[in-house]
């Protein structure tokens, strides 16, 4: 498919909408300032990583790494398995030091954002739940943490489609369930940032357009959203703005128009194996 | 503060493995202190009571586990990614499984003790027993184990941290209490001191229970509940330093 016009793909009245309205609400449509608390005024960049680096022993997997993430706008950060993907995430996450180098969120390092819930939602890997807790369970306990009400529980449960399942194990929930849970949970507060490592993993065609949908949504109400992903096809339907990593540096960063200019005639797959074409021996993950 | 010590609670509350484990030691220990007070024949110098009431020490056994799965369970769930996102200060997530671990070995060690006591001494009268302690002796054992079960969670909660690795630390610990310590035991001088400072004779001096001759030299009460708090806030300093310094790719 020909990145193009063609990928805005309106579904209003969309079910989805309706219940994310309900579920999200609390930040108005429209309103594209991000909570206060969390980034100067001034700028309009969500996410930026600056020279970053970090090694695993003798490893370098991300190497003098940059690139920015707006307010408002889908990003999708691609690359082969083991270019650094993963790495960054969890750097921008506070969850590892970097050796060198940024990765501010709203102007701050992870662990210094006053209320981490209401300025970031992630979801890095759809398998973290306790396997004998409920979903309904899990949401509830982290609520509590993040000292957001229990009832947004429910709220989220819904609008993730899993309220039937609330009450059962995560140990029963199939991938797709999981990821649906594990997107609530990103939604948990009221984040103006998303860190969404392959989310649309193990979604059913349903699931990939409610996702695509949801994320539009989240976007257009001023939120940043920075979603990695090998469905390259989904990708470019889904995302305004494309970073390559490749070997741990940074590759390409554009908008998707600016890519579909540069490379006319040519699909988001072919521009990114064109791009990624010094990574093509074997994977080591 | 508070909303994370609920979190954790809630974390105990919502899953099978802490009732099983509570379960699970209350029904061993009922049963161990049930058919020991129907059938001793103690003839030695010390109580009988405290003999049997040492049975409910495998409440510390238990306890020192739950502290351990309540860290590791979140290594190895990875569930320690939200609540590290949710709280970044990492030292904060571990001081809540610390009060809220301690608190339930606190609870689950006064039970565990009150009900090993409400077996033991009718039974004991019943068979013409003298159980050898006062209600003031009987106060001290209950207590006693209250805290040293309060402890042994905490250094499980600590040992988790340090070690992350869920059957890693359970089987290093259960191997330190049943294998190493005991070895340790029968070497000549050193072994003195691993049965008076190790976390048996420690636990055994904290909570007043003792029926071995052998072991009349253990700490009293107060200075054998000081140093397994001593080893405690080691462990969990240790732990907290490590949650903080290492990354988390869990």
């Amino acid at each position: 498919m020909a990145v193009g016009p063609t990928r805005r793909t309106a579904s209003p009245g969309d079910l989805w909408t309706m219940n994310a309205a309900k579920a999200l609400g609390r930040r108005p449509a429209g309103d594209r300032a991000p909570a206060a608390n969390d980034r100067p005024a001034t700028t309009r960049t969500a996410i930026e990583v600056t020279g970053l680096t970090k090694r695993f022993g003798d490893t370098v997997a991300v190497h003098d790494l940059s690139f920015t993430v707006s307010y408002g706008r889908i990003t999708g950060f691609l690359g082969p398995n083991g270019a650094g993907k993963t790495t960054t995430l969890r750097a921008m996450l506070g969850l590892i030091r970097p050796d060198a180098g940024t990765a501010l969120i709203g102007g701050c390092r992870y662990a210094e954002l006053n209320d981490p819930a209401n300025a970031v939602g992630a979801l890095l890997d759809a398998s973290a739940v306790h396997p004998g807790r409920s979903g309904r369970n899990h949401l509830r306990v982290l609520a509590k943490a993040a000292g957001v009400p229990a009832s947004r529980a429910d709220t989220l449960l819904d609008s993730v489609g899993l309220a039937r399942a609330a009450r059962q194990r995560t140990g029963g929930y199939s991938l797709g369930m999981r990821q649906r849970l594990g997107l609530a949970t990103a939604l948990l507060g009221d984040p103006a940032v998303l860190v969404l490592d392959e989310p649309a993993n193990g979604l059913d065609p349903q699931g990939i357009r409610w996702l695509r949908d949801m994320l539009r949504f989240l976007a257009a109400q001023g939120r940043a959203v920075l979603i990695s992903s090998h469905a390259l096809a989904e990708v470019a339907q889904t995302v305004d703005d494309i970073v390559v990593i490749s070997e741990g540096r940074c590759v390409a960063q554009a908008t998707l128009d600016e890519l579909a200019a540069a490379y006319p005639g040519l699909t988001l797959e072919d521009i990114y194996l064109h791009l990624t074409d010094t990574s093509m021996e074997t994977d080591p993950s | 503060m508070t909303r994370l010590i609920r979190a954790e609670v809630a974390k105990l509350a919502t899953t099978r493995t802490f009732r099983l484990l509570a379960i699970g030691a209350l029904v061993l220990i009922i049963a161990a202190v049930t058919l020991t007070a129907l059938a001793t024949t103690y003839t030695g110098g010390g109580s009988p009571a405290r003999a049997t009431l040492a049975l409910a020490g495998l409440a510390q056994t238990f306890a020192l586990i739950a502290g351990t799965l309540a860290v590791t369970s979140e290594f190895r769930h990875k569930t320690i990614v939200p609540a590290v996102l949710i709280t970044p200060r990492r030292g904060r997530v571990l001081a809540a499984k610390l009060v809220t671990l301690a608190g339930a070995g606190l609870v689950f060690g006064l039970a565990a003790s009150g009900i090993a006591a409400a077996i033991t001494l009718p039974v004991l009268a019943a068979r013409h027993i003298g159980s050898g302690i006062d209600g003031a002796q009987l106060a001290a054992i209950i207590a006693g184990s209250g805290a040293a079960t309060a402890i042994a969670a905490a250094i499980g909660v600590g040992a988790g941290a340090v070690i992350r690795n869920q059957v890693g630390a359970i089987v290093g610990l259960l191997s330190l209490l049943y294998v190493a310590e005991p070895l340790l035991g029968f070497i000549p001088h050193v072994g003195t001191a691993v049965q008076v400072y190790g976390l048996g004779g420690l636990a055994s001096g904290a909570t007043g229970t003792t029926g071995f001759a052998a072991t009349t030299h253990l700490l009293a009460q107060a200075p054998a509940i000081a140093v397994l708090a001593g080893y405690a806030l080691a462990v969990l300093l240790a732990g907290a330093v490590a949650l903080r310094h290492r990354d988390i790719t869990a």
